[in-house]
């Protein structure tokens, strides 16, 4: 028995490790046609097929070009990612995020797109809001976003009816929502919090939109007011504070301090919570798990300003700047990007397109659910478009630490003074290190 | 070769072999284990951020300094507390249920293969995995956990086990707890097999009764076993940051942070420099643990392990 | 043995142990339960159902035939076994030789020796790696499983030399002793005596190192990028979106990734820990 064992555990080893010499000669023999590697980083199953399909196109478009797509697990993709440009592993075309890329061009992995740029035909009907983001940090261009994860306000629009309560427009009126359609008895709170992982993001919204687009130094660096100061030191910040702490402490689920995307999104789509504020990726959800009449989608709520000013979220692809095949994997990112294909992605992951005649023909983004965003992108005196200083390096270390600062405030072991403090040093130390970077 | 007197040529004979026998564990765990950490070491003492590795320039001890200089917001006593408080609260139950179970289980009865078989599933999981699905349980508005006890009725409103700062860690033992009773099962389980069956017979003709059987018998018997299974288990409890990371990352408010844990915040936020600094206060920390458990539990051939 | 009358204390003592047993495997089985019943809910909307649906009405296996068939789950647990099987039988095939000489010798840096393995274990994964990563890369090994291997088999060496080195020291000596009066050098004498006497040991060795690197997350998501090349834990953590978990996957990929370390398990149990329990007792 015992020596059957072994021998079968050896055995099944030995032929294991055939199978694996066998696998790695297999691939290593196949490199006389052109392989492009395209990394993904926002992964899940579905959509990495439906960029599939795109590439396929591409191939079929391209006869002797392979597309290989690497999805690592989301979760962790940047770190991962970063560690393959460092390497310079075969990557040709790869998503661009937001968070990475002052990381990605900081450090020299990213080819200047702008030559491809200069006769592509699609870039006649690019939005103003994929030009803003496209060249926000930088002058060259580094990246044509895919997408915009633009941020309003779900609501249940039957529990509205029901308490006979008008959707917000403002944050006030937000709370005070809140606050009256919260009843713990039921189960049922007015907001969907989130406390968690990226949370503190939110009391910026708020602060923000307070201040508004004219107290900000700058649209793209969206927390100082000047030179040497920070929209933390304002009174608007510390009211935004103050209704902040109101929101979660009366309007919200006393768990949600720890809710990250996944939680706030299944509280709302699973009947818990009334409001949320979230990317268009949640229509998806809502149209999946709630029934038709009873949600609906508006902008965002403004601030004292008088603007609602939430930083859009953008990814886009572009290419490595070591990568052997510079013209063909320009081309897969301008592929990608023209208006067909890129409606085809946005629309599959409900996202908002870069070509303004996206939202003209397709039946999706003129529909009633996308109706909320519509109205903020043609509102841009009310809904300016703003960004996030995600090219200092403060800003990877502020997203470790918020959070923690956030939730001492909002469980009260710190006031909102003590928060705003250490916000502003934060701030200004950054500036004092790294200087001014907006022209 | 030289030809040499019978005494040393054999001495010098075996400590070829010895070399020998070695080396090829010494090649693997030198290219992989030790020559990684060295670089990792380096990124200690070094301005090593991601976010521009152009910048990286050496800063001798100043990670660390900033490491250990408490701030309002940034405590490292607090997380070394925790990290303290995760590592001893785990061991306990699991050492106490783990050794329980096995003394339980000593006895046959009719399916305790089966029944071993199952309480070894836990093990079975990745840490990481079992973190997510306990999250999901512990959940405080849709939770599992919530509704059972709210059926029981142990409480009547449900409890945000991972979103109170009073709770979260506490909560994250408890899963922790669960997975790692099965492995002090399993070696004790092992150990007590070992046990004479007569001393036993012989204690009990001198009127022993059960617990000082089980004090002055069983105890010192597998005494060896419990203190090199306590060791390991401890440097493995601290070390693992799979479940924290799932379960909490930290939170709320940083209350359920731990080494190692806080390792990875400052990792995935590519700050290596910061990073391996804990990195290294880690290794240091295990280290001074095991010398001084090797010396206090004065056991010699722990002392070569 | 002749049990015919038994003590009242007895039938407690029996009455109380099997509560206590009872109580634990409840303790025990519940999460799996929960993951099992998630595993059969048919849609993400009975999952996130409250109240807490326990047991769905209408069970389904579409999550299993999910996985399996669109997911390329059979693909992941191929790759979980290659590596893990290869890096188990590696460290267990090196570890057998340093164990047995640190069994068997007494020599001056063998303290230093022993703590040289011992120190692996201090060593947070993600002080190495980063750099693990760039070492595999340069040397074409990244984002395979060869190089995947060689990280699982060096990490399982240390403990593996531990374990093993209890089973030898459980070995008399003069059995080696009479093996080399015959003419048998030590290397004849450790293959052809010692080891056939140790095999529980091999074993019990060979499926805990397995286990491990079968459980491992972190350093695969790290080496692995190709979805053909992933193994079951990255597979699984792929259900981990940005804004949401697929439960119903995630879930019955859990309960099938489970099985095979059960199973080896069962093999296994009687002699799992003598490696520790006879090193350690010998000393």
């Amino acid at each position: 028995m015992k020596r059957k064992t072994i021998s079968v555990l050896l055995a099944v080893s030995m032929l294991a490790g055939t199978i694996g010499t066998t696998a790695v000669n297999v691939a290593a023999e196949g490199t006389e046609e052109v392989t492009l590697t395209l990394v993904e980083a926002i992964t899940s199953p579905e959509r990495t097929e439906i960029i599939r399909s795109i590439c396929d196109k591409f191939e079929e478009a391209h006869p002797g070009v392979t597309v290989e797509l690497v999805s690592p697990p989301s979760e962790n993709a940047n770190t991962k990612i970063a560690q393959m440009l460092m390497a310079e592993e075969k990557i040709d075309v790869l998503e661009v995020r937001d968070q990475t890329f002052a990381q990605y061009s900081n450090n020299g992995w990213l080819g200047t797109l702008d030559e491809y740029l200069e006769g592509w035909e699609g870039r006649d009907t690019l939005s103003e809001t994929t030009k803003f983001y496209m060249n926000a940090y930088t002058d060259e261009t580094y990246m044509v976003p895919y997408g915009f994860y633009e941020k309003a306000l779900y609501y249940r629009q039957d529990w509205f009816e029901e308490a006979g309560i008008e959707v917000p427009e403002t944050w006030e009126e937000l709370v005070d929502a809140a606050i009256a359609l919260t009843d713990p008895e039921q189960n049922r709170y007015g907001y969907s919090f989130r406390g968690g992982s990226m949370g503190f993001s939110y009391l910026d919204y708020i602060t923000t939109s307070n201040v508004g687009a004219d107290g900000l130094a700058s649209l793209i660096y969206n927390v100082f007011t000047g030179e040497d100061s920070t929209i933390y030191s304002t009174q608007e910040a510390l009211d935004a504070a103050e209704l902040y702490k109101k929101l979660f402490e009366e309007g919200s689920p006393k768990d949600s301090i720890a809710w990250g995307f996944t939680e706030m999104v299944q509280g709302f789509v699973g009947g818990t919570t009334a409001m949320l504020i979230q990317d268009p990726e949640v229509i998806t959800s809502c149209k999946e798990n709630m029934e038709d009449g009873t949600w609906g989608v508006a902008p965002i709520p403004k601030g004292t300003s008088g603007q609602g000013l939430i930083p859009t979220g953008f990814a886009g692809w572009g290419i490595t700047s070591y990568t052997e095949y510079a013209d063909l994997a320009a081309e897969l990112v301008l592929f990608l990007s023209e208006e067909e294909n890129n409606t085809y992605f946005t629309e599959l992951n409900s996202l908002i397109p870069i070509h303004t005649t996206a939202a003209e023909n397709s039946e999706i983004f003129k529909s009633e659910s996308f109706s909320g965003y519509m109205e903020m992108l043609q509102n841009p005196d009310v809904y300016p478009a703003t960004s996030i200083p995600y090219n200092y390096q403060a800003f990877s270390e502020l997203s470790t630490q918020a959070d923690q600062w956030t939730q001492n405030y909002l469980m009260g072991n710190i006031s909102a003074e003590e928060l705003l403090q250490t916000y502003d040093d934060f701030w200004l130390n950054a500036l004092n290190e790294e200087g001014v970077l907006w022209k | 070769m030289k030809k040499m007197t019978g005494r040393t040529s054999k001495r010098s004979r075996d400590r070829r072999f010895i070399f020998l026998m070695l080396l090829p564990a010494f090649i693997f765990i030198g290219i992989f284990t030790y020559y990684p950490l060295l670089k990792g070491v380096t990124m200690a003492f070094q301005d090593y951020n991601l976010f521009n590795i152009n910048n990286t320039k050496w800063v001798g001890l100043d990670n660390f300094r900033q490491i250990l200089t408490p701030s309002a917001m940034n405590n490292f006593y607090q997380v070394l507390y925790n990290t303290l408080k995760w590592v001893i609260a785990s061991l306990f139950f699991q050492f106490m249920i783990g050794f329980a179970l096995a003394l339980l289980l000593n006895k046959p009865f009719r399916g305790v293969g089966l029944y071993k078989g199952i309480a070894f599933m836990p093990y079975a999981v990745s840490g990481f995995v079992i973190g997510i699905v306990w999250r999901w349980m512990y959940n405080g508005t849709s939770g599992v956990l919530n509704d059972l006890l709210m059926r029981i009725g142990i409480i009547d409103q449900p409890i945000g086990f991972l979103a109170q700062t009073g709770t979260a860690l506490n909560s994250v033992i408890v899963a922790n707890v669960w997975y790692g009773i099965p492995f002090f099962t399993i070696m004790i389980g092992a150990a007590l097999q070992g046990v004479p069956e007569d001393l036993y017979e012989a204690a009990k003709v001198d009127g022993a009764g059960v617990f000082r059987r089980f004090f002055s018998i069983t105890i010192p018997f597998i005494k060896p076993v419990l203190v090199l299974t306590l060791l390991l288990r401890v440097i493995w409890i601290f070390n693992m940051p799979d479940m924290i990371y799932s379960m909490t990352n930290g939170g709320p408010a940083g209350s359920s942070r731990i080494l190692t844990s806080y390792m990875i915040e400052y990792i995935y936020s590519n700050d290596y420099g910061m990073g391996s600094a804990f990195g290294v206060i880690i290794m240091i920390i295990l280290s001074i643990y095991t010398l001084i458990y090797l010396k206090f539990t004065k056991f010699e051939n722990l002392g070569d392990y | 043995m002749s049990r015919k009358r038994k003590k009242p204390q007895y039938y407690v003592g029996n009455i109380l142990r099997f509560l206590l047993l009872a109580g634990y495997l409840t303790v025990v089985l519940f999460p799996f339960f929960w993951i099992l019943s998630t595993a059969v809910k048919g849609s993400q909307a009975e999952i996130y159902a409250y109240p807490v649906i326990y047991w769905p009405e209408h069970p389904s296996l579409k999550n299993f035939a999910d996985i399996i068939r669109i997911g390329n789950f059979g693909n992941y647990f191929l790759n979980s076994f290659l590596t893990a099987g290869i890096g188990a039988t590696g460290a267990v095939l090196v570890s057998i030789f340093a164990a047995y000489v640190l069994a068997r010798f007494d020599f001056k840096i063998k303290g230093a020796v022993l703590f040289l393995f011992l120190f692996t274990q201090m060593i947070p994964i993600f002080i190495s790696l980063a750099p693990q990563y760039q070492m595999l890369s340069k040397l074409g090994l990244s984002n395979t499983r060869q190089g995947l291997c060689l990280i699982y088999m060096s990490s399982m060496i240390p403990y593996s030399i531990v374990n093993l080195r209890g089973f030898f020291q459980g070995i008399p000596v003069s059995l080696e002793e009479a093996a080399t009066i015959d003419g048998c050098t030590r290397i004849q004498a450790l293959f052809k005596v010692v080891l056939p006497l140790i095999k529980p040991g091999i074993a019990t060795t060979y499926i805990f190192s397995f286990i491990n690197a079968w459980n491992d997350v972190f350093t695969a998501n790290m080496m692995i990028s190709s979805d053909e090349l992933k193994t079951i834990p990255v597979a699984l953590n792929s259900f981990i979106l940005k804004f949401d978990i697929k439960w119903g996957e995630l879930s019955a990929g859990v309960m099938l990734s489970i099985i095979p370390s059960v199973i080896l398990f069962a093999f296994i149990q009687k002699y799992m820990g003598q490696g520790l329990t006879a090193g350690a007792v010998k000393g």
